[in-house]
């Protein structure tokens, strides 16, 4: 027997079930039980598909209806105190803390480490109490049973939970082990005594670099648990653990996952003297990403385990299956060839299937599938849009120097004031305008085919000139056209690259209801004709300012979409660098001074590891200045970045050398800022003025203070005033406000300064 | 010819196979349909995200 396993199912349903369900509830159109139906009925289904591909244990646990980490918290009774719930929380206030009240804001939302899932952040505090909410979790576990399945319950381990929470500062989370402990073994227990086959507890903060006193902590948690637990599965997944193996061999757990997609070298450390009274599981098929696995060379990893381990090992996907989509088969518009090189999660159900046959009954049994993949895998290697020559030669012929404008900052901006003849403090915005209702119906129309080209062409024309109208009303100094025709700032470049394809049904959960379909890059990447050049140059028509051209960067348009895996992501990303790179040379033949390369991922790229990030830094910001070097000195590359932490990378970002830097700061009142002063960033930099998040419209004495504070930090000279991020979200009656008081507050602070 | 009419034929009763499932299937009705124009853009906030960082429909 070798146990076959997965860590988690994605849970919105293959065709969106839950979105529409859940968004049905909140629009008051499906009631709560209607809502728990739907739930009951896609965990059947998903339990149901485990048990067909044989399974040795279907996973519960992994549902939500929102955030599984939030079902934690719901279980632990761990809400906030300012919801004034004690804690105590039944659907109704899981939601409302996951969605905010007309008191309340929503539990904050982080990225669930470097995936593109967020998850809701608990809070604690001293006054934070645990206590079992035995609404949660059980009618699931007990569904599941009464259906007949052999289960593995998972849940996120306390210290992971513990870690993730948010606490006031100076607060140390640890401080509250002692408390949460005791529910977790409660609960525990109640499972043991339940037959509950495993308790797979997730603690994938193992592959951060963790503080002692953290780690040290591993033990005593888990032995309080296991003590009353049915047998543990300690999962880590997204990054290696070799450095922590003698812990993890050491605690009191009867099996421990590894993820050996992401860090299949870590093997190494564990296998030799792996304990004899524990099982490993093999994390061997991606859960990131979806393509079909290379079942003989996971097959030869295999076998010298299963030499070693005989019944203890253990086969599973790497992490969660979470980070893909739900079924293949569903597809019909995909290529044939493409398709066949794909695996979403039904049918990485499939491919454990074939490897636990394989290891039980030997490879002859499973002859068909295995050969059946090895074809897949060939087609794919021998693809020509996979190989294609005249983008392998252009990487490969780059040059140091193509990485570097022709001219220091110093140099670059001054020929670009004598071109561009700003005013001191130059005021624009960062790219989008309101996508308003009648935008949003006629690019679905166009895109169903009920709106032609020129009429679709026209439309959006009709848009930019309403929004140039606007800025020239408003007296902006730097214009944008509005992005009217952008859906999304991957999928509409994605659409016009080759390399790129887009699947029908391949969503993944962003976070809540909200699904993204990342496009997928599976062959090499280049640009057959310009994509953004003629909605820039019709702008700039319209006025005599100077027009912002906009496009994503090369690492955006990277990490917001599933990547081929048989190419180095720093290939990739090289290879869209030059693709983008001739869009920047194409808008500045076509006129356009100015030109945006937006990419607000640079931060969600660093490796989990800190020593990682120098090598990924190094590749990033090659990629960037690639993209951004083939211009004249006199043409002005902005870049644009969301909210971050910068302070710990601004060498880096410095390093991009974009002529202005503009960031999202308002929230945090400009503290941003006194990173970049004591770095002595050296080139311009537009601290976004007011948050964009809302519709309220500051005043303008709240504008000014902010400008204020940021002046004593950043030289006048150096200095841009823009919002804090795109306006896609907004309607234009705030929009116009705020921008007017935007615009007075620059003008009321040059006359000071002059 | 004779292909084509078998190939039909058997798509035909594979289509019939799946109708009675499709109108048992309970999940069937929640299928996400796409509204006639595009979800609107996320508004509300969250954490740490802005416009750009916070996508999803």
């Amino acid at each position: 027997m070798s146990h076959a396993h997965i860590l988690g199912f994605p849970r919105i349903g293959a065709r969106r079930e839950l979105k529409t369900a859940v968004e049905a509830h909140w629009k008051g159109q499906l009631d709560e039980a209607g809502l728990r139906a739907v739930g009951r009925e896609l965990r059947g289904r998903h339990w149901a598909l485990q048990q067909a591909a044989g399974l040795d244990c279907v996973t519960v646990g992994d549902f939500a209806f929102y955030d599984h980490l939030h079902n934690a918290t719901a279980l632990f009774s761990a809400g906030p105190a300012r919801f004034g719930l004690g804690g105590h929380m039944d659907l109704a206030d899981y939601f409302a803390m996951a969605r905010g009240t007309p008191e309340q804001p929503a539990l904050a939302m982080k990225k669930w480490f470097d995936t593109n899932y967020h998850y809701l952040v608990p809070e604690v505090d001293a006054g934070t109490r645990f206590r079992l909410n035995r609404d949660w979790l059980l009618p699931e576990l007990q569904g599941a049973q009464a259906a007949g399945y052999r289960a593995k319950v998972v849940l996120p381990g306390p210290l992971t939970w513990l870690w993730l929470a948010s606490a006031p500062a100076g607060f140390d989370k640890l401080s509250l082990l002692p408390a949460l402990l005791p529910v977790y073994a409660e609960l525990a227990a109640e499972l043991r005594a339940l037959g509950v086959a495993w308790l797979q507890l997730d603690e994938p903060i193992l592959s951060l670099d963790l503080p002692e006193e953290w780690l040290a902590a591993f033990p005593r948690a888990h032995a309080a648990i296991a003590a009353v637990a049915p047998p543990v599965l300690l999962a880590t997944y997204f990054g290696s653990v070799a450095v922590h193996a003698a812990l993890l061999k050491a605690l009191p757990v009867a099996a421990l996952h590894l993820d050996l997609v992401r860090a299949p070298r870590q093997l190494e450390a564990f296998l030799p003297d792996w304990p004899q009274d524990k099982a490993l599981s093999l994390g061997v098929i991606d859960g990131r990403n979806l393509w079909r696995t290379d079942l003989a060379r996971v097959l030869a990893l295999l076998h010298p385990a299963r030499a070693l381990l005989g019944e203890r090992l253990w086969i599973a996907p790497s992490c969660s299956l979470l980070h893909v989509p739900t079924d293949l088969s569903l597809e019909e518009k995909l290529d044939p060839a493409l398709k066949s090189w794909m695996a979403f999660a039904v049918q990485k159900l499939d491919e454990l299937s074939v490897l636990k046959r394989a290891l039980e009954q030997g490879e002859p049994a499973v002859w068909r599938e295995l050969q059946a993949a090895a074809q897949a895998i060939q087609s794919r290697r021998k693809a020509p849009s996979t190989h294609v020559a005249a983008v392998r030669a252009r990487v490969a012929a780059l040059k140091p120097e193509d990485a570097e404008r022709a001219a220091p900052f110093a140099q670059r901006i001054a020929a670009q004031q004598a071109v561009l003849n700003l005013p001191k403090l130059p005021t624009t915005t960062i790219g989008s305008f309101p996508q308003t209702a009648e935008i949003r119906a006629a690019r679905a129309a166009f895109k169903a085919g009920r709106l032609g080209e020129d009429q679709y062409i026209a439309a959006m024309q009709a848009e930019i000139r309403h929004a140039v109208e606007k800025q020239e009303r408003l007296g902006l100094d730097v214009l944008v056209h509005g992005e009217a025709e952008r859906n999304d700032m991957v999928e509409y470049f994605g659409e016009q690259l080759d390399g790129y394809a887009f699947t029908q049904f391949g969503w993944v959960q962003s976070y809540g209801s909200r699904c993204v379909k990342p496009p997928v890059i599976y062959g090499d990447v280049s640009r057959p004709a310009p994509m953004t050049v003629e909605w820039s140059r019709y702008a700039q028509t319209l006025t005599d300012k100077p027009m912002k051209g906009m496009l994503s960067g090369p690492l955006t348009m990277l990490f917001w979409s599933f990547v081929r895996d048989d190419l180095p992501k720093q290939e990739v990303a090289l290879q869209l660098a030059l693709a983008l790179r001739d869009e920047v040379v194409d808008l500045e033949t076509a006129g356009i001074k100015l030109i945006q390369i937006d990419e607000p991922t640079i931060r969600e790229g660093l490796p989990l590891k800190k020593a990682e990030w120098p090598a990924y830094l190094d590749w990033a910001v090659r990629a960037f200045r690639i993209t951004a070097a083939g211009v004249r000195n006199q043409t002005q590359i902005h870049t644009h970045m969301c909210y971050s932490e910068f302070n710990d990378i601004l060498p880096s970002i410095a390093a991009l050398d974009a002529d202005v830097i503009t960031i999202e700061t308002s929230r945090a009142r400009m503290k941003l800022l006194e990173g970049f002063a004591e770095f002595r960033y050296p080139n311009d930099i537009g601290p976004g003025l007011y948050d964009i998040h809302s519709p309220r419209v500051p005043a303008q004495a709240e504008m000014q203070e902010l400008l204020q504070r940021a002046l004593k930090v950043v030289p006048a000279e150096r200095l841009w005033v823009n919002p804090d991020c795109g306006l896609k979200t907004r309607g234009w009656p705030e929009t116009e406000a705020a921008l007017k008081i935007m615009v007075a507050t620059a003008r009321e602070a040059r006359a000071a300064l002059n | 010819m004779a292909f084509g009419y078998a190939r039909r034929r058997r798509d035909e009763a594979q289509d019939a196979s799946r109708e009675p499932f499709r109108e048992a299937d309970p999940l069937a009705r929640f299928a996400y349909v796409e509204p006639a124009e595009e979800d609107p853009p996320e508004t509300h906030r969250h954490g740490e995200h802005c416009a750009c960082g916070l996508r999803g429909e």
